[in-house]
């Protein structure tokens, strides 16, 4: 395997940290230990505002890593290599249960409830004299041994921190450009899409914040074994507060963000505490700075201070997109079968009946047009047939059977685009469309993290190649997808759809927005599409555009069907024309 | 005869979109208007952008001699510019009579007199609010809450009256009634532009009509003439043929 | 039956402290969306500046105002070249300001007013900080993700209780009660601080009602925070509106903090916890509903006091334990309504 710059680079600087401690005098090995630690936990926080989430309460999941651990090495005696296991058990337990609870919190509700979280837990840390020993702690916590090997001295104790922390950031690197890592990155705002292509968000949710604990577990672990003292203190609400700051000025993008946090957060701590004591001040100002710091950070670098170190680094190694692709479906295809069936469909919001008995038919191989003036009903429709609402009459039937959850449609054979483009605008294009094969490969998080998914993401890229080479744009692949114009980007997300193999495609006003010329080549794709028998439902406000595509057109207003036929027979009903032009209004003199 | 509004190659767009492709016109006092066209065709953009929702990406908006340049919504009120929003953005749970008062909130060192006259111009223009001037908005009937949108977009004696839609979600009884009003205020002078997707209802009352399609505007006129275009069918039921015979 | 009563009454008075606070919270969120980690910051700024003033010292808080109206001007320094007079004219005004500040805290120290007086010296001193942090924290970015909003929030926190820290040190300042003893209603004895609390509490709440209820600018602080887009057509400029509803929270909070700092230790760290219990009262109310929110705190208040008599170390687990299945409930609800 050849090695690109970049992992050079990355090993050297990894083992420069590594090797630091045979050099440095003890003093800064501690400070060198504590960052290490402080930057595991940093790595789940960072995990965790990848996925759109923030918590206040991190320093909590520390806190009861570290209890546990401390509590049953101490009692028992047992080998903290064992405790350590047990102690991200019970964490991963709690944090699974805490996820579960608060996952459909919205907006500030759940910062708010990992801050109560945060400040409850170290408020049981010191409130349970009898078990944790209260606010005095407890002391007398044996050394980290592993099978057997006691580790007594700091210098290889240091050495072994920073060993863990590097493999973190590796595997959340990993994670990134892996299948789960592409769901990931659409948690913060494009629920509805993830779900569209096949991924459980509300269990993935639950994933990240159970992994996020977990490294924060580890963290808590290693730095009462380190001190061999527990107290309630370092796992407050300040401690939690601390990892955010350092996530956020490392920067929220990169597992290596929370290594660049914590270590220039820690020696900013010492080196200001170190000053402002010779300047004869006491207690903690140096949270002033890091106050204004974080502030600071938001509005003006909200990215962190890793992106501008990463412009100055070699490219990173793409992962390999050679090969063959994923293999498709055969489906035994009966040219005009129906796939899609609606009857009956209706549904009420409130007073409200947006949509009455709309009877609708889809069959294999054609392509159809959905137009209505305003207020019509398209879009509901749309995404009652995209299972993202349920109506409250009628019955919508996929390939003969009843339209299951919203998650498992594409599996079934149905994918589509939207109508405000949802791609992930900081991944790469065909990162973007790789997501589209998330049904189609298996990988999870531990295959991802251990590097064990080579193989089938090599294959989920070689067929989002494909799948741009189809669509024209394949020389755009590695641009970030929000760098490219919208037209590109709704052909991306036509590209996106394809990789899920699907038998019907849903397109959401696709030309909407696009100028004249990227209306051709739109126009081009789909007749493509169409040669390719893909069966396409097209939703869509440029007349034009859809008189000059489909073979035939189904007309709503008002919530009901009023036409539907060929092009020219819909252009001729006085129907649609009254429904479009409005009728007229008497003017008394 | 005095422009009261000129706008010339106006350009606007969302991110990477384009919704609004050089549109230029004017207006003169006392003239009213209206854009028609299909939806989706840039016509709620262009009057966000009249309003300072959007800013342009290029092109120049004269108001009065003067050009409009980046001002926030607020300050556009302050000029004699007001929108009555397609979705009302009204405030549920305040009454009819807040609203009112708040559509004044610039001139409220106004004198209580002066208030009142206004206040009673707007309750005769629209008799049904004084009915229910106590009347929280957010249980008013849609119709009701629209009137609630026009009346108080008027509170502030306006010299540009915009419109975005007036007649969606309305039964065509009230909309009937909406439109009656909007005839009245144009009979009695008021300057307006008119959004409206509903090209007939929008025609009897405009003077003049601008045709919009996908950004562009493909066909302007006498309102008279316009009823009788066949671009107007055209652009509502894409009788153009461009795409027909594009080839794989 | 005595006992009961007893925390009734302390409860009472513990959970009006916070609901100056949790009233605080919701004008901010309502109006900005900003969830206000740092609210209990004003509280510590109102009880130390008005430990400040009685004690005879010069108020601390003044640096902190005029260090805010000092960076103001360094903010605007761009405007410089574009229009030098505005700028100007802007430069004068906070250092109007700044001079105003100074005479009135040396002003009332040389008077040596009375109590009720000198609390009102230390609201129009600590206020005003609640615009400035507006200015620097959510001013220039009015359209950020709450997230963002929390985080900042919490940096503000941070900095404020280091300069406090820095300006007052990390003693205690002992506030006398406006009013000493006490009286026996009935059977319990209530001392005469809870009744100063109960009315000064009610009076500002009252105050706040009529403000909204019955002026023109009440009600369109109200109608920005139902509707900003709608707000904006009215010709309301909400920015203002936001630095409004900083300036109130803030002097509410601050009203709280001086309530608060007889019962108290007064020192540099005591707004956050009081910050976060008017939090779980007011998040009670999913920040946007005042009834509820004040249900809530009178709630954390008493739940505050009977298990500090019956579990007294479990007294914060309690509280915001109780937080988390609320806040679901609202999520739940909120959720509920958006359908």
């Amino acid at each position: 395997m050849i090695m690109r710059a970049r992992s050079v680079l990355g090993l050297c600087v990894g083992a420069a940290f590594v090797a630091a401690p045979w050099v440095l005098p003890s003093f800064y090995v501690g400070i060198l230990a504590f960052a290490g630690i402080y930057a595991l936990a940093a790595i789940g926080l960072i995990l965790l505002l990848q996925a759109g989430q923030v918590s206040l309460g991190q320093a909590a999941f520390m806190g009861i890593g570290g209890y546990v651990s401390a509590l049953v090495s101490r009692a028992y005696g047992i080998d903290s290599a064992l405790t350590l296991v047990l102690a991200v058990a019970v964490t991963a337990v709690i944090a699974a249960a805490f996820g579960l609870m608060t996952l459909k919190l919205r907006g500030h509700y759940l910062p708010l409830a990992t801050l109560a979280f945060g400040i409850a837990t170290s408020g049981v840390f010191t409130a349970w004299h009898d078990v944790t020993g209260g606010a005095s702690g407890l002391d007398k916590i044996p050394s980290l041994g592993l099978f057997g090997h006691v580790i007594t001295d700091d210098r290889f104790y240091a050495q072994l921190i920073w060993i863990v922390v590097l493999l973190a950031v590796c595997g959340v690197n990993r994670l990134r450009t892996s299948r789960v890592g592409r769901a990931i990155a659409t948690l913060e705002s494009h629920d509805g899409m993830a779900r569209s292509f096949g991924v459980d968000t509300t269990a993935l949710r639950v994933k990240v914040f159970v992994l996020s604990a977990v490294l924060a577990a580890l963290a808590g672990a290693l730095y009462v074994h380190l001190l061999r003292f527990v107290s309630p203190s370092p796992f407050g609400l300040s401690s939690s507060f601390k990892l955010l700051i350092m996530s956020v000025v490392g920067g929220p993008v990169s597992g290596a963000g929370a290594v660049l946090g914590a270590v220039t957060l820690e020696s900013a701590q010492w080196g200001l505490q170190d000053l402002l004591a010779r300047w004869g001040a006491s207690g903690n100002l140096e949270v002033i700075v890091f106050g204004i710091l974080l502030v600071v950070m938001l509005l003006k670098f909200p990215r962190g201070l890793w992106p501008t170190v990463e412009k100055r680094l070699p490219a990173p190694a793409a992962r390999s997109r050679d090969g063959a692709g994923l293999p498709m479906r055969r489906p035994d295809t009966k040219p005009g079968e129906v796939l899609l069936d609606l009857k009956g469909i209706g549904i009420r919001f409130g007073g409200l009946q947006a949509l009455a008995d709309v009877d609708m038919v889809l069959r294999r191989g054609e392509l159809v047009g959905l137009i209505g003036p305003n207020g019509a009903g398209k879009t509901t429709l749309f995404s009652i047939i995209s299972g993202l609402q349920r109506q409250t009459s009628g019955s919508v039937k996929l390939f003969g059977e009843p339209l299951p959850r919203s998650h498992l449609i594409v599996r079934n054979g149905m994918a589509r685009t939207f109508q405000h483009v949802q791609l992930v605008p900081e991944m790469s294009v065909i990162e973007n469309v790789a997501l589209g094969a998330y049904w189609r490969t298996r990988a999870g998080f531990a295959r991802s993290l251990l590097a064990l998914d080579a193989s089938e993401n090599q294959q989920a890229l070689a067929t989002a190649q494909a799948a741009l080479v189809r669509v024209g744009l394949a020389a755009e692949a590695d641009l970030p997808a929000g760098s490219l114009p919208l037209g590109k980007q709704r052909i991306v997300e036509i590209a996106r759809a394809l990789m899920a193999d699907p038998q019907i495609l849903l397109l959401d006003e696709p030309a909407a927005g696009l100028r004249f010329s990227e209306k051709l080549m739109l126009v081009k794709i789909l007749r493509q599409l169409q040669a390719d028998n893909v069966t396409i439902l097209l939703v869509e406000h440029d007349m034009e555009l859809v008189m000059g595509c489909v073979q035939r057109l189904v007309v709503l207003d008002r919530g009901r069907m009023i036409a539907e036929g060929t092009p020219h027979e819909v252009q001729a009903n006085p129907a649609v024309i009254a429904a479009y032009l409005g009728g007229s209004r008497d003017k008394a003199a | 005869m005095t422009k009261l509004l000129e706008v010339s190659d106006l350009t606007v767009g969302y991110g990477n979109a384009v919704a609004l492709e050089s549109i230029s016109f004017d207006l003169a006092r006392g003239e009213f208007i209206t854009f028609i066209g299909p939806n989706g065709a840039g016509k709620t953009t262009l009057l966000n952008c009249l309003m300072g929702v959007l800013s342009p990406r290029s092109g120049t908006v004269v108001f009065e001699g003067r050009a409009l340049n980046g001002e926030a919504p607020e300050a556009r009120v302050a000029k004699g510019i007001v929108l009555v929003p397609e979705r009302r953005e009204l405030f549920p749970s305040l009454s009819v009579e807040d609203h009112l008062r708040l559509g004044a909130f610039l001139k409220r060192r106004r004198s209580r007199e002066a208030t009142a006259t206004v206040l009673d111009r707007i309750y005769t223009l629209l008799p049904k609010l004084r009915e229910r001037r106590r009347q929280l908005a957010g249980t008013l009937s849609g119709g009701e809450q629209q009137m609630v949108a026009v009346g108080r977009a008027l509170m502030s004696e306006p010299q540009l009256l915009m419109l975005d839609e007036p007649s969606t979600g309305l039964a065509p009884r009230i909309t009937e009634e909406i439109f009656d009003t909007i005839d009245r205020l144009r009979s009695e002078g008021m300057t307006g532009i008119l959004v409206e997707q509903n090209a007939n209802l929008a025609l009897s009352v405009a003077s003049r009509g601008y045709v919009i399609e996908v950004g562009n505007v493909v066909a302007a006129g006498a309102a008279r003439e316009l009823r009788q275009d066949p671009r107007l069918m055209a652009a509502y039921l894409g009788a153009g043929d461009r795409y027909r015979d594009i080839a794989i | 039956m005595d006992t009961a009563l007893f925390l009734l009454v302390d409860g009472l008075t513990n959970g009006l402290v916070y609901a100056l606070l949790a009233l605080s919270l919701v004008l901010t969120f309502t109006v900005t969306r900003v969830v206000n980690i740092a609210q209990g910051e004003y509280v510590m700024l109102g009880a130390l500046t008005l430990a400040d003033l009685l004690q005879g010292r010069f108020p601390g808080s003044v640096y902190l105002l005029v260090g805010g109206l000092a960076l103001c001007v360094v903010l605007d320094a761009r405007r410089w070249r574009s229009d030098w007079k505005g700028a100007l004219l802007f430069a004068a005004g906070m250092l109007l300001a700044a001079v105003g500040a100074v005479a009135l805290a040396k002003g009332a120290l040389a008077l040596q007013l009375p109590v009720v007086a000198m609390m009102l010296v230390a609201l129009l001193l600590v206020a005003p900080i609640g615009v400035l942090i507006y200015r620097f924290t959510v001013h220039p970015i009015p359209d950020a993700s709450t997230i963002v909003f929390v985080i900042i929030s919490v940096g503000v926190s941070m900095s404020v209780q280091g300069l406090g820290l820095l300006i007052w040190g990390a003693s205690p300042y002992p506030v006398d009660p406006v009013a000493s003893g006490g009286t026996l209603l009935g059977p319990v004895f209530v001392p005469y601080q809870s009744f100063v609390i109960l009315v000064v509490a009610l009076a500002s709440m009252g105050g706040l009602y009529l403000f909204s209820e019955y002026t023109l600018v009440g009600k369109a602080l109200q109608a920005s925070a139902m509707n900003r887009l709608g707000a904006q057509f009215c010709g309301i400029p909400v920015a203002k509106a936001g630095g409004l509803a900083f300036l109130l929270a803030a002097a509410f909070s601050a009203i709280s903090g001086m309530l608060l700092a007889p019962l108290i230790t007064a020192n540099y760290e005591m707004g956050f916890m009081v910050g976060l219990k008017g939090f779980v009262g007011g998040a009670m109310g999913g920040l946007i509903d005042y009834p509820f929110a004040l249900l809530g705190v009178m709630m954390v208040g008493g739940l505050e006091t009977t298990s500090a008599y019956l579990a007294s170390a479990y007294r914060d687990v309690l509280v915001f334990g109780l937080l988390i299945p609320t806040l679901l409930w609202r999520n739940a609800r909120q959720r509920a309504e958006a359908r």
